[in-house]
């Protein structure tokens, strides 16, 4: 772990810096060097990403080449040096979202991402229509007119991809990944094609900036995970641990937490008798939680120390759930985990010991805990110059997505291109859920590659947009200047120095902006280690 | 049967409080006896096999052998490692029909006697082999195929994932939090390149990376090998991945690693038509992911690029609920891989002999069936190892009975460590004089002779 030396950035309950301190502070020492432009760039930049963004639809398609003119030589975006903050927080570094920083600060900023109801979501509105089912009960979408429960599934995962590349409550959309992979849910089988979704939107989308143990809570009661970790046919008499065990070693305690054989075998009585409504016993309720008195082991139980009496219900386990919400083994291991996704896989001891005082300060807040997480003194510390973090696929995707504006076609089939890079949203079957390390990952490298090669020509058959409409995101600026201008653009220019002259110095070999230069740079740009990071 | 004190690491099943100890041990010997009488079809005959090979010191624990079996030079198979990943069930794969404590334990799940409908078929008078898994009759009869039974790790826990960590990292017994590489890749890290001019030599066909190969050099996850070339435009192919090369190489890490060997193989593999691959022998492969992967394994060691290691995982094997050993959900399962396996050994023919194939789980399932028509998690299950040059038509086991006094803790107590199995097959049949090194901490070495 390398921590910072500079300590003029002030923790959390400090007034935090405004943007320029930080970028006194943390300069990224490999961080290409362009001009400064101006607000005015910013906007037209803007205009080029609708431009782009309108291309895959219908509005946009008379913008070509040269419609729309950034100043020469000048990238679109305010350059700022915290852009690397914004990185860690969400799904790829737009221009728009480095106006957002400058304009409120990087205190402010956070603070607005935490609540994001606050946040105006309508650009993300239309991207939604063709989810009908988006709020539908499990019966409803069973009743849906034209779509099969696997269709909806399809889209369901293609939704995920669409709110991570256009929502702007950016810094929920990444909770709501780590939540789902913590309390994993397989969504492709049977029943779970359509309880997963309902677990998407009442227990992870519902939860995800709420208190830890309503979150819980609703897991354990979810239709999804007690179908997925058959906890539904737990039954007293001959009980079964699957859910009792998993509850116990990755979603609380973790698996070097206080806990015995025993204490899973006890929990697994708690628990039976907790199951759902499955069709065929009700087609009117099919999907909702069903507690069954009759299936419940009501003997006394002893689970870690904790004497349940003989006669209880559903009160068994809810007890047991509300102290392992809050045991410190289980704030320990959510902390630190919580950690490793927001500051790097090492996260700093001080960081994860002040996120655990404000779980016990605040009864498990997790919107607090990110909040602490997120102060500018410990983002500094884990810049990910020192602290560097592999994007994972569907994070990579959003990004390329989304910083250069690109509408999918059809968001179903971009599944499908997730299914290549090995990431579609709930499809990881095992029930720890998709792996966040390097090693896990970086194999992966050439379906990447292929993606930004193909997604440069225009030849990605899920997406619309043509090389013309790639062409238009370089305005004007000469060829000389197209690496540092994606850099900008694409990442806040928080690419590597080196990588941005790499790519440059291949661009001057090609020499003539021909379609084939401007497809080749984008994909350099996205096939480049600095890209891959965040 | 081997004296107590001499299972792997001094592992011995539970033996509940201390003031019971005396009694366990007692109940225990006694069983040990009624045991061996059972056994002597079975057990027996693997004893004197052992005994009659490595001479009675086998027996005992024993340090690795590092000798050749010939005295020539060594040799280096390629090894197909599978990851049975959720807890197969051994029981219901090979199942030990003699034992009288099985049936009633498993009630509805438990797979019928030897000339009963579903029963098994006998492989040795005590254990039968599943219908579903009858592909594997001819590897076994013809000697190329051995089952290993209460194998696994002497770990006790029963949790996936750490059980999975400690397996492939080849760390069981030692509390270890973070485990880094796995015993193939050390085994490629510290082995000469059986092809130095190989680009490839560890692969995995899947998309993330398991945990046992890392750490090894020239290694990758590749999930497609047809799909494996390099996009864009086709004339600056070689300068785009210079450029990639570069960028890449300022990495530190398994980025760096990954992107180099990625480079170095794309052509490699470009060379290999795996779409149009026409297996040997008539061998009919499943049509489902894990078959179609042991068909590109086939063709990428036909093509003879140098790749010494390749892991293929099947996951899945968690049947809590609704587990359906006879016809259900783990019969075709286990149909998928006796099939595969079965396909692969024709397909390969000749070059069996110098292919080992091991599979194994993470751990096997309680004996019990609970209330939902499945089981929970166990302890020891039951390995599979495949080659020309195995012992086979055995099954190999330290069998001490179903009976629940003799059980840990409800499941089958491990008595054959995994990684006794992994460093006889490594040092024998991979050229690794090393092979127990790659397994710190593991002083005790039992020779189970299980390949040639």
């Amino acid at each position: 772990m390398t921590t910072s030396e500079s300590p003029s950035v002030d923790g959390t309950n400090g007034p935090g810096p405004d943007v320029s301190a930080a970028d006194v502070t943390c300069s990224h020492p490999s961080s290409p060097s362009v001009a400064q432009p101006t607000r005015r760039t910013v906007l037209l930049g803007g205009a080029a990403l609708a431009a782009a963004a309108g291309s895959a639809g219908t509005a946009a398609a008379s913008v070509g080449t040269g419609t729309v003119a950034a100043p020469q030589g000048q990238a679109p975006g305010l350059a700022s040096r915290s852009a690397w903050i914004l990185g860690r927080a969400s799904y790829g570094v737009t221009p728009e979202m480095i106006q957002d920083l400058n304009a409120r600060g990087i205190q402010d900023w956070l603070d607005w991402q935490l609540v994001p109801d606050s946040i105006d979501d309508s650009d993300l509105a239309v991207h939604l229509t063709p989810f009908d089912w988006i709020d539908q009960s499990v019966v409803e979408m069973w009743n849906h007119p034209t779509k099969s429960g696997r269709v909806i599934g399809y889209e369901a995962r293609a939704l995920r991809l669409i709110r991570a590349t256009h929502s702007k409550r950016q810094l929920f959309e990444r909770i709501v990944e780590f939540w789902t992979d913590h309390f994993n849910v397989y969504g492709s089988a049977d029943d779970l094609w359509l309880l997963k979704i309902v677990d998407d939107r009442e227990v992870v989308r519902q939860h995800a900036f709420g208190k830890f143990r309503d979150l819980l809570q609703a897991s354990a009661k979810s239709p999804g995970m007690l179908e997925y970790l058959d906890n539904a046919t737990n039954v007293v008499g001959a009980p079964q641990e699957n859910y009792a065990r998993e509850v116990l070693e990755l979603h609380t305690l973790g698996v070097d937490g206080p806990y015995t054989e025993a204490d899973v075998r006890e929990l697994a009585r708690c628990f039976t008798g907790w199951t759902y409504w499955r069709f065929i016993e009700s087609p009117t309720q099919y999907g909702e939680f069903r507690y069954r008195p009759d299936r419940h082991d009501t003997g006394a139980k002893s689970v870690l120390g904790i004497d349940i009496p003989a006669g209880g219900d559903l009160s068994d386990a809810e007890t047991v759930l509300d102290h392992l919400a809050n045991h410190p083994s289980t704030i320990d291991f959510v902390t630190t985990k919580l950690a490793k996704w927001l500051l790097g896989y090492e996260p700093p001891a001080a960081a994860v010991d002040a996120a655990k005082a404000t779980w016990v300060a605040t009864d498990g807040d997790i919107r607090k805990i990110v909040r602490t997480l997120l102060s500018p003194r410990f983002l500094q510390q884990t810049a990910p110059w020192r602290e560097p973090k592999l994007k994972r696929p569907l994070h990579w995707v959003a990004s390329l997505h989304r910083t250069t504006g690109i509408t999918m076609g059809d968001p179903v089939g971009a599944v499908l291109s997730l299914a290549s890079l090995g990431h579609t949203s709930f499809d990881w079957h095992a029930p720890n859920g998709y792996p966040d390390i390097e090693e896990a990952w970086s194999s992966l490298l050439i379906w990447r590659w292929n993606y930004a090669a193909s997604f440069s020509q225009g030849l990605e058959v899920t997406l619309n947009h043509t090389i013309t409409d790639l062409r238009a995101l370089l305005g004007t600026v000469p060829m000389t200047g197209w690496a540092a201008h994606l850099s900008q653009l694409m990442t806040g220019g928080t690419m590597s120095r080196e990588d941005v002259s790499d790519i440059q110095a291949y661009l001057d070999g090609i020499g003539v902006p021909s379609d084939e230069a401007v497809a080749e740079a984008f994909e350099l740009v996205a096939s480049s280690p600095s890209f891959g990071r965040y | 049967m081997k004296e107590q004190g001499q299972s792997p690491d001094g592992a011995e099943p539970r033996t509940g409080s201390n003031g019971c100890e005396e009694f366990v041990q007692a109940e225990r010997r006694r069983w040990m006896a009624a045991v061996d009488q059972r056994l002597l079809g079975g057990a027996m005959r693997s004893i004197a096999k052992r005994g009659g090979t490595a001479g009675s010191a086998a027996l005992a624990a024993s340090v690795p052998k590092v000798a050749f079996a010939n005295g020539g030079a060594p040799t280096r198979d390629i090894l197909v490692f599978v990851m049975l990943r959720g807890g197969m069930d051994g029981l219901s794969l090979c199942v030990p029909h003699g034992d009288p404590d099985y049936a009633w334990q498993r009630g509805n799940l438990a797979v019928p006697g030897p000339g009963q409908l579903d029963g098994v078929t006998d492989l040795d008078g005590f254990f039968g082999l599943s219908q579903a898994a009858s592909a594997l009759l001819p590897a076994y009869q013809e000697g190329d195929l051995a089952f290993i039974h209460n194998a696994g790790s002497t770990d006790p826990t029963r949790s996936h994932f750490d059980q999975m960590k400690f397996i492939e990292g080849g760390v069981p017994n030692q509390g270890a939090t973070v485990v880094t590489s796995g015993w193939l890749g050390r085994h490629l890290a510290s082995t000469a390149a059986v092809d130095p001019a190989a680009s490839l030599r560890g692969v995995a066909i899947d998309y993330t990376s398991p945990l046992t190969l890392a750490g090894g050099p020239k290694t990758l996850s590749i999930p497609k090998l047809p799909q494996f070339k390099f996009g864009g435009y086709a004339h600056t192919v070689s300068d785009r991945k210079a450029l990639l090369g570069g960028m890449y190489d300022r990495e530190t890490s398994a980025l760096r690693s990954s992107a180099q060997s990625t480079l170095a193989t794309i052509d490699v593999l470009g060379t290999i038509d795996f779409l149009n691959y026409a297996p040997s022998g008539g061998a009919v492969y499943p049509v489902t992911e894990f078959g179609d992967r042991f068909k590109k394994a086939a063709a990428l060691i036909k093509a003879d690029v140098g790749v010494e290691a390749i892991e293929i995982d099947r996951a899945r094997w968690d049947h809590h609920d609704d587990m359906g050993p006879i016809n259900g959900r783990l019969a075709i399962m286990l149909e998928e891989l006796s099939q595969t396996l079965a396909a692969f050994r024709t397909d390969l023919g000749a070059l069996m002999g110098n292919v080992t194939v091991v599979a194994l789980s993470e751990f096997g399932r309680r004996v019990d069936a609970n209330g939902a028509d499945g089981t929970d998690h166990g302890r020891g299950g039951c390995m599979l190892v495949m080659g020309g040059n195995v012992n086979g038509g055995q099954v190999i086991h330290d069998w001490v009975g179903l009976d629940p006094l003799m059980l840990d803790d409800l499941a089958l107590p491990v008595r054959v460590d995994y990684r006794d199995i992994l460093i006889e097959i490594l040092t024998e049949r991979l050229g690794n004089a090393g092979a127990a090194a790659l397994f710190p901490n593991h002083s005790t070495f039992t020779d189970w002779n299980i390949v040639r």
